[in-house]
């Protein structure tokens, strides 16, 4: 099954990380690229415009209802959690957050999993919670592939160490092997 | 976490309109799904079939159903910034032509943007009396919002919220605890009004100076989105105006002859003179 969307999770230590990744994108990237990113919730302002500074493709916070389309970068808004419709439109909802945060992973990348099924490619990064633990199972049991940062060179392990304990990811790679892989979608 | 099929979803949209009459049908499907999910394992219930059939057996079941499905503003000040904006530089202008001045805010569901648009006009210490009118979808909300109880898992949120609004204040003057709970201090919600919303009833009065109707819409389909909007722009007088999620649009309807930006970066909006 050829990969029809990526999607990248991460909290404390990720920031980074997805900056290098998000300049590695070749303009005619034929899948949609999501970034769901534990933040600041009272701060609107900075960080998209932070993670736009060297993307070779645009990063931006979706509308709710906005269809998905190859080759776009969306990141999840702000205090919003973000889903997927079947009908490949983005679904932004204020419900409660999950471990703390909203945008939820473990939201998100069980939507995605719901939507995209063996098609999606799902990346966790390094965090502080377990977020992303429920997520990253939803999208192994859909058959998508999972990719998860390797603890050890987490700046903080324990998202990744919580994935993987519930899950057996397709691979588990390091920053660099990360870069790699991503610059061969 | 999406352990409700869409299939099983309109089968209980079915269950419902027909046990109680209210048409959930306008509803986003994947927030609705992830709703019944969460409902699903809270409830202790396997499947949509076993939650039909307690609905079914106890209207009180269909009540709490509802109410669980419903979401409201999540907390008090949320994106403390456009009230800043607000405060700062729209006042004047959104109460500038309305000599009776009402604020609308429809279809809530907690009385979070109530009490945030309570304190907001408080600490705004006008020179005039602006009337605030809430809706609500049934009696049990409506007394819940006039009881002025705030959740312990909304507390902090609103307070960190209102501390970025005002720095020079702290959230507690406008709280108070009673019996280990907390509660907007009742002056504050003296006056204000709450009245029970029917689908075909106003969105607002002639006198309406300003609509929130912030992240409601990220819960209806794209057709209810439409139904609304247009309800809502014909029910506006020209000159009033609206507020809406950051994360919400109203572009792409057709309906831009009936409305102008006032501050596309916060969502606000101003009804125009349509002739």
């Amino acid at each position: 099954m050829s990969t029809k969307a990526l999607i990248i999770g991460g909290s404390a230590g990720s920031f980074q990380i997805v900056i290098r990744i998000l300049e590695l994108f070749r303009p005619d990237l034929p899948i949609p690229v999501f970034l769901c990113l534990h933040r600041l919730k009272q701060v609107r302002k900075g960080f998209e415009e932070t993670l736009n500074y060297n993307a070779s493709l645009p990063v931006r916070e979706p509308m709710d209802k906005e269809y998905i389309r190859p080759g776009k970068i969306y990141l999840a808004p702000s205090n919003y959690h973000m889903l997927i419709e079947k009908d490949l439109t983005i679904a932004l909802s204020t419900e409660a957050t999950v471990h703390h945060s909203r945008p939820s992973l473990d939201v998100f990348f069980s939507s995605a999993a719901d939507v995209y099924g063996p098609g999606l490619l799902a990346l966790l990064l390094s965090g502080a919670n377990q977020d992303g633990t429920e997520g990253i199972a939803e999208v192994k049991r859909n058959g998508g592939t999972v990719v998860i940062q390797d603890p050890d060179d987490c700046e903080i392990s324990t998202m990744c160490e919580s994935a993987i304990k519930l899950t057996k990811p397709d691979q588990i790679l390091t920053v660099s092997k990360i870069i790699e892989f991503v610059s061969l979608l | 976490m999406f352990t409700v099929s869409i299939l099983e979803a309109r089968t209980l949209i079915r269950a419902v309109k027909k046990a109680s009459g209210r048409d959930l049908s306008g509803l986003a499907m994947a927030s609705f799904r992830y709703r019944l999910s969460l409902i699903l394992h809270s409830y202790k219930l396997d499947n949509i079939d076993s939650l039909i059939a307690t609905i079914q057996k106890d209207s009180d079941n269909l009540d709490r159903l509802i109410s669980d499905i419903s979401i409201g503003s999540p907390d008090m000040f949320r994106n403390p910034d456009l009230w800043i904006h607000i405060r700062e530089n729209l006042l004047p202008i959104i109460f500038a032509s309305r000599r009776y001045p009402e604020v609308y805010i429809p279809q809530c569901v907690t009385g979070d943007e109530l009490y945030t648009l309570a304190i907001f006009l408080k600490e705004a210490g006008l020179d005039y009396k602006v009337d605030l009118i809430a809706t609500c979808p049934d009696q049990r909300i409506k007394d819940q919002i006039l009881n002025g109880e705030l959740l312990n898992s909304r507390f902090k949120n609103s307070k960190d919220n209102f501390e970025v609004y005002n720095p020079d204040l702290t959230f507690e003057e406008y709280t108070e605890t009673l019996q280990g709970k907390k509660y907007i201090k009742k002056e504050l919600l003296e006056g204000i009004e709450v009245k029970i919303q029917g689908d075909d009833e106003p969105f607002c009065s002639e006198k309406t100076a300003l609509v929130i109707y912030r992240n409601r819409m990220l819960y209806q389909n794209a057709e209810m989105q439409y139904k609304t909007l247009r309800k809502l722009l014909s029910d506006m007088e020209k000159g009033t105006c609206f507020i809406i999620g950051m994360g919400e649009s109203i572009d792409g309807f057709g309906l831009e002859q009936y409305y102008k930006d006032l501050s596309s970066d916060f969502k606000i909006y101003i009804k125009k003179d349509v002739h």
